[in-house]
């Protein structure tokens, strides 16, 4: 009896369990088989892995191969206040981290000791050395998500050329801005299923795309050259109390720009913190009137057209000269003076009469082939034209005006290219930044080459020009701090008066230099600008000296030699005759 | 009368003939899974080994360009004038007398690479002229 109801109770287990584990089949078959797609789907979806692999911004270098810009991968610090908090930690949390970011202790403390919150930033951004301690620390609670930012690290260096990007990798200001879509990388992407544990399964993923990088830029700029200029013009700026001062320095024969400055300068890694007054390039976003140093366009002008030559004498008048009715005045008194001395003692009134020679039509022609009035199309963004009002526009004085300097506007970078075209036997050449782009494999996608713009000048004349302003360095020429041992320095100092309100000021000036060196052979050219200097205000006086302290220490890193180069630095583009316009 | 020990031949061969593609079939599938399990096991260190490289070629990646930077900010102009400063040296670029200029038609003679083809040249084939 007993046996017969075991054998019941055994089959009935049996069959019991079996009908569970039947059960269990069906379920089990209809998720898998079934139509469940809305349960298919979540299945799918929390399996699904998927990630963009970020690719960095291409990075800035300088002529010698130098750093000036780099992507770093960055962590943020996070906290979960509320598992330190159950530890107990949250003093000793604090306080390890407060020394490694160099937060202060209350900061931190304060974001730790907020009970039920689980996610609190401490420091976003954190660089590869500091994490790296945090990770050692193996603090409970703390941990950290991937970042990543752009730092620079010669810090406030070339800030307005290289420009900055945001937090979201968009170039700002600058080359950065400029060549954005190229410094841009492609990012990559992942797709994968994860596990239990929310790690990728390698063996299911489906989709890998490695991020390309952008592109490296190259620049013509030369860090040792930039910290020369930018030391010059600190110092310049702070011994005459200016209120700001900017400088250039350019390769004659091949139009590359080997320094750009401009101050009141910024840290470009906190660029969250500047004035919008110090963002401002003035190299090439701010035209001032140039005062003398536009004499020499014009008597290059009259020479060109045989109107003068540089022994004919122009009668200065004893210092005053009337035309129509309004005075016009030189610094000095002189009476005759030729055309090389006018240049020499910068007459303001044998420039004029000059200009008169050559009479309008030829001033206009001249000074627009110089470049005058349009931009030069370097390739950095908010480049200014300048000011230089077309010939209908004239009034009656603006043609003695314009050869002192008045009535027109220029660019510092106009300037230096307009005196690089009359060093490099008459060739304007468009001024250039960039040298070389690469993409991620190092080939390169754009090379910038030597571009002749026009020929304003023919070779006598622009050999002439040279001899003229190496005379004003010379003795009894407005630039004789200019002067350098054992180099000829060729030049011109400019003061003008600034226009506040509508009308010049007195006491606000601009003093400038520009110039060339080797006078016989240039090889660089130069311009120093200081605006609204103190104690001193003429171009002699304040940029000269800059000049002077800047050309001193670059041909000697450069290796100039007093009689400039033995063979051409450049090819120009295989043409016999360069491109561009010719002033007939 | 002798024992008949002899067994049935018809039987005898039927048994073995019915078993030995079953073994077979069992043995190769058994393989097959035991590969297919392999190849899996493997698969997967592999994948792990893959994933634990690629975070590692990652990290290092991210300590060159830290390096990078720490170099490029030691290098810089202005860190090197400091760390002079700092050790009261005050260094300047060579005056033009310090300096001997090479005229260009002569430079040939000091090329170290021209110099060096040279040797070479004059040691592997002794016989043959400089010039």
């Amino acid at each position: 009896m007993n046996d017969r109801r075991m054998l019941w109770r055994m089959a009935l287990i049996i069959v019991g369990v079996l009908c569970v584990w039947t059960g269990l089949a069906v379920r089990l078959s209809f998720l898998h088989l079934g139509p469940n797609e809305t349960l298919k789907e979540r299945v799918r979806r929390i399996r699904h892995y998927e990630r963009e692999l970020v690719a960095g911004r291409g990075r800035i270098h300088d002529a010698s191969g130098a750093t000036l810009a780099l992507d770093l991968d960055t962590k943020d610090v996070i906290v979960d206040p509320k598992t330190i908090l159950a530890n107990g930690q949250a003093q000793a949390v604090a306080r390890q981290l407060s020394v490694v970011l160099g937060i202060p202790l209350s900061k931190v403390e304060s974001r730790v000791n907020r009970p039920g919150r689980r996610y609190e930033y401490i420091k976003k951004y954190v660089q590869h050395d500091e994490f790296e301690q945090i990770i050692r620390m193996k603090l409970a609670g703390v941990f950290m998500e991937d970042s990543s930012a752009r730092y620079y690290p010669h810090d406030s260096m070339l800030c307005h050329v290289i420009g900055f990007a945001n937090l979201a990798s968009d170039g700002c200001a600058g080359i950065e801005l400029k060549l954005d879509r190229k410094l841009r990388g492609t990012p990559g992407l992942q797709v994968s299923e994860r596990d239990g544990r929310r790690r990728e399964i390698y063996e299911k993923r489906t989709v890998q795309i490695a991020p390309e990088t952008g592109c490296d830029v190259h620049l013509t700029v030369d860090v040792q050259v930039q910290y020369v200029v930018e030391q010059a013009l600190q110092s310049a700026v702070h011994e005459y109390n200016a209120k700001s001062g900017w400088a250039v320095v350019q390769e004659v024969k091949t139009g590359r720009i080997l320094a750009m400055a401009s101050l009141p300068a910024f840290s470009l890694n906190e660029y969250r913190r500047v004035h919008e007054e110090e963002l401002l390039n003035r190299v090439i976003g701010y035209s001032y009137e140039p005062g003398s140093t536009m004499k020499a366009a014009v008597i290059a002008a009259a020479l060109q057209e045989r109107v003068v030559t540089e022994t004919t004498m122009i009668d200065c008048e004893g210092g005053t000269w009337y035309y129509k009715g309004r005075p016009l005045r030189d610094f000095h008194p002189y009476g005759l003076l030729s055309v090389a001395d006018v240049l020499k003692k910068s007459s303001n009134i044998g420039t004029a009469k000059i200009a008169l020679l050559l009479g309008e039509k030829r001033l206009d022609t001249y000074l627009r082939a110089f470049g005058i009035g349009r931009r030069t199309g370097i390739e950095l963004p908010g480049e200014e034209g300048g000011v230089f009002h077309a010939r209908k526009n004239w009034d009656s004085l603006t043609i003695t005006r314009v050869p002192m300097g008045h009535a027109v506007a220029v660019t510092a970078l106009q300037m230096v290219a307009m005196y690089s075209a009359i060093a490099n036997e008459g060739k304007l050449l468009r001024p250039r930044i960039v040298d070389l782009v690469t993409n991620a494999s190092g080939e390169a996608v754009y090379r910038s080459e030597v571009e002749v713009v026009g020929t304003p000048l023919s070779l006598d004349t622009s050999r002439t020009m040279r001899r003229l302003l190496k005379r004003v360095s010379e003795q009894g020429g407005t630039a004789r701090r200019a002067r350098i041992e054992g180099y000829d320095v060729a030049g011109k100092t400019g003061t003008a008066e600034k226009v506040i309100n509508g009308k010049y000021a007195k006491h606000a000036n601009i003093a400038s230099f520009v110039g060339f060196l080797p006078a016989d052979n240039p090889e660089l050219c130069i311009l120093t600008v200081v605006d609204e200097p103190h104690k001193f205000t003429t171009g002699g006086r304040v940029a000269a000296p800059i000049f002077k302290e800047i050309a001193e220490q670059i041909v000697r890193y450069l290796g100039i030699p007093p009689g400039g180069w033995e063979y051409p630095m450049y090819a120009e583009n295989g043409q016999d005759t360069p491109a561009g316009s010719t002033v007939p | 009368m002798a024992r008949r020990t002899r067994k049935n031949r018809k039987k005898r061969g039927n048994g073995v003939k019915l078993h030995a593609p079953m073994i077979a079939v069992l043995a190769l599938a058994a393989t097959v899974f035991i590969s297919y399990l392999w190849l899996c096991g493997r698969c997967q260190d592999i994948g792990t080994l893959i994933r634990k490289m690629e975070a590692e070629y990652e990290s290092s990646q991210r300590r060159v360009k830290a390096e990078e930077f720490k170099w490029s900010r030691m290098k810089s102009p202005r860190n090197i004038h400091i760390y002079l400063s700092r050790h009261n040296l005050e260094m300047s670029w060579p005056d033009e007398d310090h300096i001997v200029r090479i005229p260009i038609d002569e430079r040939r003679a000091f090329d170290s690479d021209v110099i060096t083809a040279e040797f070479d040249l004059a040691r592997t084939h002794p016989e043959h002229p400089n010039e």
